[in-house]
């Protein structure tokens, strides 16, 4: 895992220079802190941050060919690099390096663009071909890796964090209106847009190309090619095929996406441990394959809502893994918020990546780079509450008047027969959300509703679109096949399409790795795997109210019965006590949400800010509503991205650590 | 197995092996809420619409009761929009 930027300049003019990007190589030393290199031509400049994975000796970077054709600046994995090596030498091509990155300048050789179809991995990397003049940027199927850019004054600049490209004295440091309503709607802003004015980011199963020949570039989000499409349905024989032929299918897959992210690697990979299924099937997955323990890493907090450290144990000892956990109080999350804040690049409604930063930190200083992780399991064979409830809500709605189909509610959500005495407000809240049966968008309408109640905090002179403009636009840009599609796999697309990509992995899970240098490896995500979940009947994932049914069904014998039986219990954190427990808020807090503040920063009303403080101050951050939690986290995080990215550049204050970058003025021209 | 069957049969199996038969009722208001859990899988593999007649027919958590439920309700075209 690494950090990438760079500059290509199809102008002529040069308009950015090798300090320039020196300073953003600078900025991304947390994600490649072994080596830091730029390599200089009179067209394209590429700078890299290294953090050493695989062929620690040789795989440095920028990378070129012998040739001096093809060079690259390369933030990921390539998983089946060994396949494809073998592959391409039988076609006649040599290599000089046992590294993932020179397959890809291969590849590129051998197949062009298309290069990309053929990889298994996790990826987002510039590839300069000087015979062509062209620039290759692309990012893997689901953007586990970023890659934004910006035009300026004609030129490209590009990185794989927003910080980078705000060391450019040039680019414009503003927030962007719709990038704001859209995270306040999805919970994140929607690839290309950014929460940034001019900044883009590649959207995830893209390409770019980027000629220097060409004219300037214009201003906006440039076009891409889109290399991979999330698609439901298209192996036959997996969708006719009963649940027994399912599990074996699904199992040889697994199995496989595990072994390829544990195995391919030259320093040792360890898992996280949540508790639940997804990791513990992950971590048992890898237990089978290899006759050392597996490092497990874990959260816990000191709040017992949200601790899940006795099943963590219980998995651990199970599978007989060396355990390490570190404990989570409200005052640490508190602590780090503005740190997460300014790596994570995007408004968050919820502090849950906080402890996640806590716990790469953990990682780090374990001595390890790489971890294994459960992510996309929920996305792909159907995990989240969200799909439960649409599936509810759509039954219900096929027959409103049916009184008896409304008590469906107490099987989704059996404590309400515990709590007689909330179920009918609850029950009357839930179906007040219309369930229109003609909506594509029915499973996530109720979710985008609360969440978009924020833009009302809005100043109206800040200017973002009215409410309902980002959902609409979202939904007019859906694959054409959606409508084929069953409910239950347009609910995925709309997940993946906006929670995954633009948070899950992102300010949750890159961001919070690599903040301490490590890297993700997520095995449901892997192109077979995903092929597979999105081809399966929708039953064999959500049977009945069962999620990830098949996933259970496949590691029965694995896992203890308490850990495959338990309720799902989603992965959260305290937020607003984080900010107000005993009555006290953190150091930077009263200075950075006070009404002179806000008003400066001229986004959120400081009237209807102030109701909500005083309301979590009455109640020092205990019992407040899941809305005014996600306000108050929403704002909060704001406010720390309008410090960090709008009156400052991004930049870290503590450089103190980071070796020189070294620069190499390469005669790319040569 | 006919495709009718199979969806009808897993989801059975699974609900069988997750929760004795026995239990299948005793949820804990006394009305068997299992049975709309059934329903909203048959409505969702088959695209119809069950009446709260058919769904009483469900209680019975019996193949061949379930399958005529299914079978009657799509030769009726009442399917679902």
């Amino acid at each position: 895992m690494c950090g990438i930027c760079g500059t290509v300049r199809t102008h002529g003019h040069e308009a950015v220079d090798e300090t320039d990007v020196r300073r953003m190589v600078d900025v991304l030393r947390h994600r490649g802190p072994d080596a830091a290199e730029v390599l200089t031509g009179r067209e394209v400049i590429l700078g890299h941050a290294r953090l050493s994975i695989i062929d620690l000796a040789r795989g440095h970077q920028p990378m070129s060919t012998a040739d001096g054709r093809l060079r690259i600046a390369f933030n990921g994995e390539i998983y089946n690099y060994v396949e494809l090596r073998a592959e391409l030498q039988n076609l006649g091509h040599a290599f000089r390096t046992e590294s993932d990155t020179e397959v890809i300048l291969e590849s590129y050789r051998r197949w062009g663009t298309d290069c990309v179809s053929r990889f298994n991995g996790q990826w987002a990397f510039a590839l300069w071909d000087r015979a062509e003049k062209t620039l290759f940027l692309s990012r893997d199927p689901v953007g586990i890796r970023p890659l934004y850019y910006t035009v300026y004054r004609g030129n490209l600049l590009f990185a794989s964090e927003i910080k980078a490209l705000f060391q450019h004295p040039g680019v414009r440091r503003a927030f962007d209106a719709s990038g704001l309503a859209q995270a306040f709607t999805f919970w994140s802003p929607v690839a290309p847009h950014t929460a940034f004015d001019s900044v883009y980011q590649l959207e995830p199963g893209c390409s770019l190309v980027v000629s220097t020949a060409g004219e300037a570039l214009p201003q906006g989000p440039l076009e891409s090619t889109r290399h991979y499409e999330h698609s439901f349905g298209r192996i036959p024989a997996l969708r006719d095929g009963s649940i027994e032929e399912n599990i074996e299918r699904f199992r040889d897959a697994f199995t496989r996406a595990v072994q390829l992210r544990f195995n391919r690697s030259d320093v040792p990979v360890g898992a996280y441990l949540s508790g639940g299924i997804d990791s513990s099937v992950t971590t048992g997955a890898i237990s089978r394959s290899t006759p050392n323990p597996l490092e497990t890493f874990s959260l816990a907090f000191e709040d017992a809502e949200f601790d899940e450290s006795r099943y963590q144990k219980q998995v651990s000892e199970a599978l007989g893994t060396s355990h390490h956990s570190i404990r989570v109080a409200y005052a640490d999350i508190g602590r780090v918020f503005p740190e997460v804040v300014r790596h994570g690049e995007q408004p968050i409604l919820r502090t849950a990546p906080a402890p996640l930063y806590l716990l790469s930190s953990l990682v780090q200083g374990s001595g390890y780079k790489v971890v294994v992780t459960g992510e996309g399991a929920d996305e792909m064979l159907a995990g989240y509450d969200i799909f439960r409830e649409a599936m509810v809500r759509r039954f219900v709605a096929r027959n409103p008047d049916s009184e008896r189909r409304r008590e469906i509610l107490l099987r989704l959500y059996p404590w309400m027969e515990r709590s007689p005495a909330h179920a009918p407000a609850f029950a009357k809240a839930f179906f007040s959300q219309s369930a229109d049966l003609n909506d594509a968008a029915l499973s996530h309408r109720p979710r985008w509703r609360t969440s978009s109640t924020l833009l009302r905090m809005l100043e109206p002179e800040f200017g973002a679109p009215p409410p309902g403009t980002v959902e609409d636009a979202l939904l007019a840009d859906l694959p054409s096949a959606f409508s084929e599609w069953k409910p239950l796999e347009q609910a995925q697309y709309l997940e993946t399409a906006t929670l995954l990509s633009g948070y899950i992995l992102s300010a949750q899970g890159d961001r919070m790795l690599m903040a301490h240098s490590v890297e993700g490896r997520f095995p449901f995500l892997d192109p077979d795997v995903m092929r597979l979940a999105a081809s399966l009947p929708p039953r064999h994932k959500l049977m009945g109210l069962d999620e990830k049914h098949i996933l259970k069904r496949t590691y029965a014998d694995m896992l203890p019965r308490e850990i495959l039986s338990r309720p799902k219990q989603p992965y959260r954190a305290p937020d607003a006590p984080a900010f107000f427990a005993n009555g006290q808020s953190p150091e930077w807090f009263s200075e950075l949400m006070s009404e002179k503040s806000i008003r400066e920063a001229g986004v959120f009303n400081p009237r209807a800010v102030n109701g909500l403080l005083e309301k979590c101050r009455r109640s020092a951050g205990i019992g407040m509503s899941n809305t005014d939690n996600m306000r108050l986290v929403a704002i909060t995080s704001t406010m720390l991205l309008h410090h960090h990215f709008v009156r400052g550049t991004g930049a870290s204050p503590d450089a103190s650590h980071r070796t020189p970058v070294e620069t190499v003025t390469s005669a790319i021209e040569k | 197995m006919d495709s009718h069957e199979r969806p009808i049969r897993e989801f059975l199996e699974a609900h069988s092996a997750a929760a004795p038969a026995g239990q299948k009722r005793a949820d804990g208001t006394g009305k068997n809420h299992w049975s709309l859990e059934l329903a909203m899988h048959i409505e969702s593999e088959f695209n119809i619409i069950l009446s709260d007649t058919d769904i009483d027919v469900l209680d019975r958590a019996d193949m061949d009761a379930v399958l005529k439920t299914v079978m009657v309700r799509l030769g009726s075209g009442n399917g679902a929009s």
